[in-house]
């Protein structure tokens, strides 16, 4: 219990010391989180409106492998990621293993088919009549597509945070593309794993009292997004 | 025939195994007003969709101004079409971004767009509204929005999907008087679909009923009202008595009606099979006292009276005779109104006797 | 509109945030220099000694050091596959064995800690008292008492699988559990089991106050944990970075960074973590049977 009141205290310390180090680890681990949801919506949110706007006889399929996707080991998404960007891997000439890049994209692999699933779920949760208004209005595909999205947009920005949160708080995948390097890829995550088996339980519990102020300051942003209009 | 600005001819939608919709055909005029009644799940909706050209039928074809419509030039023929569904379907946004969105959609530029928006909005007496926001709307404002948001593109084929329904009777009747004003000022054709036979009837024009995805019946409303085609047609265009019986002479001039009694038949005899259905609507009858002489060749029907109640502008009489009942309207204004348990004598005109065959009367 | 304008606003905030991460990734792409990947085990590592040599490296070099902390098992197969330009790891048999098949070009002592068995209080088993650390593996096992392995083929597991193989025992049955978890964790299982294990001693002091695990034996050969820097092969793969693998070979092992290895530690725990060793002559046969630590 100390430990954990002996954090908080250490958390306030860092965070009005401005320790350099824990700032850019948190800064780190906000810009690639950040960037690995902002891919997860480049290509989940198109690929799951598209799969809720189209009928065909596989559709329960395709949205199953999204279902399984979203419960995607992290460690799974990590271990797929580094074999591909292993040296004698196919993407090996990239340099990227032991990057923040190489964290981005195994970030963004797990978080994908979460945005993906919640975008298919939140666009077919919406009254199918809006659907044929927009039709019956001439609007073109990719103009249905945007208006029936901000139609969903309490829910999208539900699939935001899902994704987020999902890859802020990982490890597994983190610690095996990033490789837990100080200064370059070391995230809160991963330093939290760092200093418990170092035994250092309540720099641990600072740590991961910055990631929570960190989840709750870009989730009240969200939201904030999300409750208006 | 081909200057049907909407025709539908052998249209079938088929659903799994069950055809919801078979329309033989139908067309619809470039001025023509034309409103659809039918009970809940008789396909109202498709037959709209399917007008919409939203809805790809199973077999059949829709023309829309002579063009056969195909998934390729459907959504240049929709242009022409505006719809409306019961609930408004208003985006997020203001009252104006909500109208503006078919000339949006339609690559119309910003200053001819705004110009038509607001003309519309002022047509419809919403202008004040236009930079309210749409989900903050009263259901009558609401409704306004939906309904200049599908006529801002100028269609020459508005369609309503029981537009009405969600707003309280006051408010109802205030929209509706809107469109029909709009509707007797342009040159446009409309189709309502309903459940409601007064908001059919307001409407005004062609009616139609529909009834298991068939269109039972199709023509001036006057003339429909007065000579449904078929007992299931009667039963949904309010027909108060439907009256089993047989015809006793070769010439079918007058049916004895079970448990009733002849009456003479002049309003017309639709080619009727084993079972034949007298059709008498209830504010064409007459009560008279026991004693008092009937009309000349009108046919009297005796009973006493076993209930009384209100209906608009009228009371409503039931006389019985055995386990037979016959409704009689009484308007408030005239006639003679008996009291409960008093005999009587229901006077019926000839013509207003209409008959038709029996039974369900619809398409399996 | 307003909206619009804010959700892109909202877009490129994002970007600006997105694109520094990949560019700067990009920048530091050049595989052959600028960078030198060291696979090393998780001891090392959490021992935050890695982190206290890489910007001496950096100053000393201009290479920037990646210490990937995997188990001694894994840091051997990386290398082997080319994944990484050198090793510092500490398990000798396996080592040799990587060497004989030609995988590393050279290795090298560079420091040594030693492992401690610990376990209750109490010691049920008596193995304070045991002639040497393969009998007091034995009294373990003669007694039953629980006893959590690493499991996980890292260099501390292999020295307790060579212990087993010293006493002539095939560790088996409801005592011997295995964690497949690092050090720390495992010394925290077997603090709530009140177990015995095998550690670094580097690792068991990081714990400090949070296990209940007194030392029950050590000192002697057997125990010694000796780290080996290789440089690999340049035929294990195409990528491998054979003069930055040397520079940071040739950096172990200048007597700065010795100095710096025999300090590390003394500041948190009192007492050194690793006791430097680039002469290979720290191992002959005139080095006393038990350590001088503790």
């Amino acid at each position: 219990m100390s430990e954990i009141v002996q954090g908080i205290g250490e958390a306030w310390q860092l965070l009005i010391s401005g320790d350099p180090e824990v700032w850019s680890i948190a800064w780190l681990s906000l810009r690639v989180s950040l960037s690995a949801t902002l891919i997860a919506l480049l290509i989940g949110v198109p690929i799951g409106t598209v799969i809720a706007l189209h009928e065909h006889p596989g559709k329960t399929a395709v949205v199953g492998a999204v279902h399984a996707g979203m419960a995607l080991p992290p460690v799974v998404a990590g271990l797929v990621v580094s074999i591909l960007l292993w040296r004698s891997g196919p993407l090996g000439q990239w340099g990227l293993l032991y990057t923040p890049s190489a964290m981005v994209i195994a970030q963004a692999v797990i978080a994908t088919p979460i945005v993906t699933g919640l975008t298919y779920a939140a666009v077919s949760g919406l009254d199918p009549r809006y659907r044929l208004q927009l039709a019956a209005l001439g609007a073109s595909g990719p103009a249905t597509a945007w208006a029936l999205l901000r139609e969903a947009h309490v829910a999208l920005i539900a699939a935001v945070v899902a994704g987020f949160g999902a890859v802020i708080s990982e490890v597994g995948a983190a610690m095996m593309v990033g490789g837990n390097i100080k200064g370059q890829t070391r995230v809160l995550t991963t330093a939290t794993v760092l200093e418990v088996n170092r035994g250092h339980f309540a720099t641990a519990i600072a740590l991961s009292t910055i990631l929570l102020i960190l989840v709750y300051a870009v989730t009240l942003g969200l939201t904030i997004v999300q409750r208006r209009r | 025939m081909s200057d049907s600005l909407l025709r539908m001819h052998q249209v079938q939608v088929v659903r799994g195994r069950r055809t919801v919709l078979a329309v033989t055909d139908l067309a619809v005029d470039a001025d023509e007003r034309v409103a659809i009644v039918g009970p809940n799940g008789s396909g109202k909706t498709t037959l709209l969709l399917t007008m919409a050209l939203l809805l790809q039928p199973s077999a059949g074809t829709v023309q829309v101004g002579g063009e056969i419509a195909t998934r390729a030039n459907a959504r240049a023929l929709r242009r022409r079409i505006g719809l409306v569904f019961q609930d408004p379907m208003l985006f997020r946004g203001s009252v104006r971004d909500n109208v503006g969105m078919a000339p949006r959609f339609n690559g119309i530029a910003r200053d001819e767009r705004e110009r038509r928006v607001t003309g519309w909005l002022e047509d419809f007496g919403i202008a004040g509204l236009a930079d309210r926001r749409a989900d903050r709307l009263s259901g009558g404002g609401a409704q306004r929005v939906a309904l200049s948001r599908a006529l801002v593109m100028d269609p020459s084929l508005l369609l309503l999907d029981e537009p009405f329904a969600a707003l309280d009777p006051a408010t109802r009747a205030s929209v509706a008087a809107d469109l029909v004003t709009w509707l007797g000022a342009t040159s446009g054709a409309a189709v309502l679909v309903t459940h409601d036979l007064g908001e059919a009837l307001a409407f005004g024009g062609t009616l139609g009923v529909l009834s298991g995805g068939a269109i039972l019946q199709h023509g001036p409303a006057g003339e429909v009202m007065a000579r449904p085609s078929s007992f299931e047609a009667a039963r949904l265009l309010g027909v108060e008595n439907l009256l089993p019986g047989r015809f006793v002479r070769d010439d079918r001039s007058v049916i004895v009606l079970d448990g009733w009694g002849e009456v003479r038949v002049g309003g017309g005899v639709a080619d009727v099979g084993e079972a034949p259905v007298a059709l008498i609507r209830a504010g064409a009858i007459r009560l008279l006292p026991i004693d008092r002489p009937m009309p000349e060749g009108w046919s009297g029907l005796e009973g006493h009276v076993s209930e009384i109640g209100p209906m608009p502008a009228s009371n409503r009489v039931v006389v019985r005779r055995g386990d037979r009942t016959l409704v009689v309207a009484v308007p408030w204004s005239r006639g003679w109104l008996p009291a409960i348990g008093e005999t009587v004598i229901a006077a019926v005109p000839p013509e207003a006797v209409h008959v038709v065959p029996g039974g369900s009367g619809g398409v399996a | 509109m307003r909206g619009i304008t804010r959700r892109v606003a909202l877009v490129v905030m994002l970007a600006s945030v997105m694109v520094p991460t990949i560019a700067r990734a990009q920048d530091a792409t050049p595989v052959a220099a600028g960078e030198v990947i060291l696979a090393t085990t998780t001891s090392t590592a959490d021992s935050g000694l890695l982190d206290a040599l890489a910007p001496l490296f950096l100053a000393e070099t201009g290479l920037t050091l990646k210490p990937i902390a995997v188990g001694s098992g894994a840091a051997l197969e990386m290398g082997e596959k080319g994944e990484a330009d050198v090793l510092l790891v500490h398990s000798p048999a396996a080592e040799e064995e990587f060497m004989a098949n030609g995988f590393g070009t050279d290795r090298k002592t560079v420091m040594y800690n030693d492992f401690v068995i610990v376990g209750p209080e109490d010691d049920p088993a008596k193995i304070a008292d045991a002639p040497d650390a393969a009998a007091a593996m034995a009294a373990i096992a003669a007694a039953g008492s629980p006893f959590v392995s690493r499991g996980d083929d890292s260099g501390t597991h292999n020295l307790e699988k060579k212990l087993w193989k010293a006493a002539s025992i095939t560790p088996d049955g409801a005592w011997y559990v295995e964690s497949g978890s690092g050090m720390a964790d495992t010394l925290r299982i077997a603090n709530e089991q009140q177990a015995y294990t095998i550690s670094d001693r580097g690792t068991w002091l990081a714990q400090g106050d949070a296990i209940d695990l007194p030392i029950l034996f050590e000192g002697g050969k057997a125990l010694q944990n000796i780290y080996h820097v290789i440089l690999l092969n340049p035929e294990n793969g195409e990528r491998i970075n054979s003069e930055a693998g040397a520079a940071f070979m040739a950096f172990l092992l200048e007597p700065e960074t010795q100095q710096v290895i025999a300090e590390f530690g003394v500041e948190e725990f009192g007492q050194p973590l690793f006791t430097p060793c680039a002469e290979d002559s720290c191992f002959a046969p005139a080095t006393p049977e038990a350590t001088p630590a503790a």
